[in-house]
């Protein structure tokens, strides 16, 4: 029993790195040059907070940092500008849903929408400031709401195939105590 | 109840000040990579080096999906692209004699001269393995490093024209920026009229050319060739065709199939040290 109790969290990290890892292949796939009008939707920033509205116990801070530098890394992007960007629209999603529970849809769009929005605006702010070439700001709210759209789909695929969801009453209780230790 | 109240508020500053310093932390490699990119980019390359490898298992099976899903779809073509090649072949033949025939004229012609030739180019063939997997920056990998002798700078072509350039070297990968790159700039000339330009990457297909004088002289479907200014390019190597978009603006199509990129060469390039000319120069003059 209390075996299983351990092992659960670090199930949950495995597959989050996994997802991970998947998202970054398909973007490193070289078959998309020609496709240009079609951006990436930015997968791992949907992956990352629908997790963390459903599950926020389950995913340490560090995994996502390690996951966000290693996709800076990879995808060729300014070192570590998106990652501390985006780490704080997580952590304020993760106190969100820990302090306040469970979303409706629409409360649920609305917030990851608003959040993302901000991110990306922060984002090009700290590109302005510090001279570095930024895409046209066509493609970028092209690929903003891109990303939106999709986002159904990633939840519905966090729900149904990876199993993550809305914690339930039982399990707060259980994990209550040891939420300060991630 | 007290006494567990104080212990949650005391974890909750804890992991305040954690979040906050991983935050530092990324702001602090974005700050490095600002200030010192070159290194910065060093340390990348040598990050891929190791982390390649790691994705190379899904990366196979998913590219020969995609291969296989290509060749499916190329089925469907299949009878109209016989014609439409069995046309060129017939043009083709008629070129050929033709080129042989000039061919001939110019050795000869050459010899007479006692024109020096330029040392024939050398290349080195690399395997695309990814490219940059966002659409604002155009760059991809290739399996080939520091081990296989790559520089920094060197041309990259597919068997038709011109890709990019290398841009960071790793031990066993390295990186091309290509032409339509938004910070890719490489000077070109535009035969036949012999007209300098500079070929500006800005993420299209269809990158744009700067040229400063004599507009005029340009006419739609002018081959555009490196120019070799900067001795970093070799020069002469295809890069194009002048087209006009919709503004009258010059662009230039480009003849590399950048749709089909999978096995790129590295043009070998004896890139000359500056330090080395000017020596040179003063051994000269002073034996003078």
């Amino acid at each position: 029993m209390v075996n299983f109790q351990n092992i659960r969290p670090w199930i949950y990290y495995v597959k989050y790195l996994l997802i991970c890892f998947f998202i970054l292949s398909f973007q490193l796939l070289p078959m998309r040059i020609v496709h240009q009008e079609v951006l990436w939707p930015n997968l791992m920033y949907l992956v990352t907070v629908g997790w963390l509205i459903r599950k926020p116990s389950y995913l340490p801070v560090i995994l996502i940092l390690f996951a966000h530098i290693i996709s800076d890394i990879v995808l060729l992007k300014p070192l570590g500008l998106w990652s501390a960007i985006s780490l704080i629209g997580y952590e304020f999603l993760r106190w969100r849903s820990l302090s306040q529970g469970r979303l409706k849809l629409g409360q649920e769009l609305v917030l990851v929408t608003s959040v993302l929005i901000l991110l990306t605006f922060l984002q090009i702010g700290v590109e302005l400031i510090f001279k570095i070439e930024s895409p046209p700001i066509e493609m970028i709210l092209l690929q903003l709401t891109f990303t939106l759209l999709i986002y159904p789909v990633v939840i519905f695929m966090l729900h149904s195939i990876l199993r993550v969801r809305y914690f339930e009453r039982s399990e707060t209780v259980v994990r209550g105590g040891s939420m300060e230790n991630i | 109840m007290n006494e567990r109240k104080s212990k949650d508020e005391y974890g909750r500053t804890i992991r305040l000040i954690f979040i906050a310093s991983l935050v530092c932390f990324s702001l602090f490699s974005f700050i490095l990579w600002k200030i010192d990119s070159p290194r910065a980019e060093r340390v990348r390359m040598v990050a891929l080096d190791i982390l390649m490898p790691n994705f190379e298992w899904v990366l196979g099976p998913l590219r020969g999906l995609s291969s296989i899903s290509e060749g499916i779809g190329s089925y469907g073509t299949l009878v109209e692209e016989n014609r439409e090649l069995r046309l060129q072949l017939q043009k083709m033949r008629d070129w050929r004699e033709a080129a042989i025939r000039l061919e001939e004229e110019n050795s000869q012609l050459l010899d007479l001269n006692n024109v020096r030739v330029n040392p024939s180019l050398q290349y080195i063939t690399g395997l695309v393995l990814s490219d940059s997997g966002s659409s604002f920056r155009r760059s991809l990998l290739l399996n080939i490093g520091a081990f296989d002798g790559i520089n920094d700078g060197w041309a990259v072509v597919d068997s038709s024209g011109l890709v990019g350039r290398i841009f960071g070297v790793g031990k066993k990968l390295s990186r091309v920026v290509l032409l339509i790159d938004s910070s890719s700039r490489i000077p070109v000339k535009i035969e036949p009229s012999g007209k300098k330009a500079l070929l500006v990457g800005d993420n299209s297909l269809r990158p744009p050319i700067e040229i400063v004088e004599n507009i005029e002289m340009i006419r739609s479907g002018d081959r555009v060739l490196t120019s070799g200014d900067g001795k970093v390019f070799p020069s002469d190597v295809l890069v194009g065709h002048v087209i006009r978009d919709a503004d009258q603006r010059l662009r230039v199509k480009l003849v590399a199939n950048y749709g089909r990129l999978k096995f790129l060469k590295v043009i070998k390039t004896h890139t000359v040290d500056p330090s080395d000319i000017l020596g040179e120069v003063i051994i000269n003059t002073v034996t003078d």
